[in-house]
């Protein structure tokens, strides 16, 4: 587009015009946050113990824990906001396969030692509602 | 020209910009009612839309207590379960068994044959020589593989239907259900939803996921798949009403020795784990037809696997090849972004 063209515009465009385009603007900031809302990362997590909820973690605070499962101890870890499994007491170690998470719909889990660590959506805001592994 | 196209946004857009922000946000009666228990040795998740809690409770409990009662027939680990009594008595005598195991083992049947013999229950032997999840980094030798193999034949599981009997003819046989059972759980799972006035729910029987129905909002339910190789990615997410999925994959029940990566999909014909695939997804009317699907996909590798669901009604897959490569069926692959 010319710079003429770009004046005629500004000069022929009425009050109602800008209105509009205000408006389409307000409304492009405000769903800007909406969209990105399930792209956010947990900022904490709930750690179960065969169902049963025993604490909450701030991903937000890095450093080691430890969780009594029903077979043991498992030592969890959290580095750049993100929480993994270090150590379990069961033989498979599927949940240190599991790696690193800050994703509500990625939880950490051992079946054997009935561990759960799950990073909690942000706002209630769930991206998916089950995921296929 | 230009002053036609101004006017033009004042006139239609206007009041379609006035509508959108005076709408105020609809009031949701219904809401997602959520628990997971460890049940059928894994972790099953159930989410249930209803008005009140105390009716998705019920149900949801009823549901559990249906897992519960189907685990205690199709348990490998439980020495009481109808599995580990046909197991016992393999080169002994046939079992009567209830009409859920006959149900499994008579689809079982089917997909052993569409899968060129690659999908068998009768991998029992082979699963417990490996130990995937219970001897750590075991690989066992040509010969035990040999001898093992022998036992792994799923022509020699007699099944009879008119007399409810399964019979495996070899002693040292054993059936293990890993691969079929937890679909067949989430099937079930939703029928006794169904059956306490349940119309809108998903049952995640670990990755085996059955929908029913939608959403609170009426928007069908978005499933993620797992991307095999990056751990906290979504490999594409799906939107399913009345729908189910399942995902076999070599990147959880693994372990690498020798830079080789030995997992426990198991090919019952070299006894050595699967290796042309990452991971494959299917989505199938039913988790009886999914979870079984996803594992013989698996099994048969990219080409003869999305072949075999090419020739089928309503199924669709994703597969990952072992390079990463990924290959859509031609019915979901304007409908799925992969990731």
């Amino acid at each position: 587009m010319k710079p003429v063209e770009i004046v005629e515009i500004f000069r022929l465009t009425r009050c109602g015009d800008w209105l509009v385009i205000l408006m389409l603007a307000a409304l492009a900031a405000g769903a800007f946050p909406l969209i990105h809302a399930n792209a956010k990362q947990s900022d904490a997590a709930v750690v179960e113990v065969n169902g049963k909820a025993v604490q909450n973690i701030s991903l937000k605070k890095e450093g080691r824990f430890t969780v009594n499962g029903v077979l043991g101890p498992a030592v969890f870890e959290v580095v750049n906001g993100k929480v993994h499994a270090v150590t379990a007491p069961c033989a498979n170690k599927v949940c240190i396969h599991q790696g690193w998470t800050n994703s509500s719909w990625k939880m950490l889990v051992c079946v054997p030692n009935k561990v759960v660590v799950r990073p909690i959506a942000q706002g209630g805001n769930e991206s998916v509602d089950a995921v296929s592994w | 020209m230009i002053k036609f196209h101004i006017h033009f946004l004042n006139i239609f857009l206007l009041p379609i910009l006035l509508s959108i922000t005076s709408c105020t946000p609809k009031q949701q009666p219904e809401a997602v009612f959520k628990e997971s228990r460890f049940v059928m040795g894994t972790i099953v998740g159930i989410s249930v839309v209803a008005a009140d809690k105390d009716r998705a409770d019920a149900a949801i409990k009823a549901a559990y207590a249906e897992l519960e009662r189907l685990e205690k027939m199709m348990s490998v680990q439980m020495p009481s379960s109808v599995v580990s009594e046909i197991n016992r008595s393999a080169g002994i005598k046939p079992v009567k068994v209830p009409p859920e195991v006959l149900e499994v083992l008579v689809k079982a049947q089917e997909i052993y044959r569409q899968s060129k013999g690659l999908f068998a229950v009768t991998v029992g032997p082979l699963v417990n020589l490996w130990g995937v999840e219970v001897k750590g980094h075991y690989v066992p030798s040509s010969s035990e593989l040999s001898s093992v193999l022998a036992l792994c034949n799923f022509d020699d599981l007699e099944i009879d239907s008119g007399r409810e009997t399964v019979f495996l003819k070899k002693t040292g046989m054993a059936i293990d259900l890993g691969g079929i059972a937890k679909g067949y759980a989430a099937d079930r799972a939703i029928d006794v939803l169904k059956t306490n006035g349940v119309s809108r729910a998903i049952v995640a029987v670990a990755g085996d996921i059955r929908a029913l129905g939608s959403r609170p909002d009426g928007t069908p339910w978005r499933i993620g798949v797992q991307h095999p190789r990056k751990n906290d990615a979504l490999l594409t997410t799906l939107d399913l009403s009345d729908r189910a999925v399942s995902t076999a994959g070599d990147y959880e029940r693994f372990f690498i020795k020798d830079n080789i990566r030995y997992h426990h999909i198991l090919n019952p014909k070299t006894g050595l784990p699967a290796s042309e695939c990452r991971s494959a997804t299917v989505i199938a009317p039913r988790g009886l037809i999914a979870d079984p699907l996803s594992t013989t996909l698996f099994l048969l590798g990219p080409a003869d696997g999305m072949a075999l669901i090419e020739s089928m009604n309503d199924i669709d897959a994703i597969i990952v090849d072992k390079n990463g490569q990924v290959t859509v069926s031609s019915r979901l692959k304007n409908k799925v972004n992969i990731q």
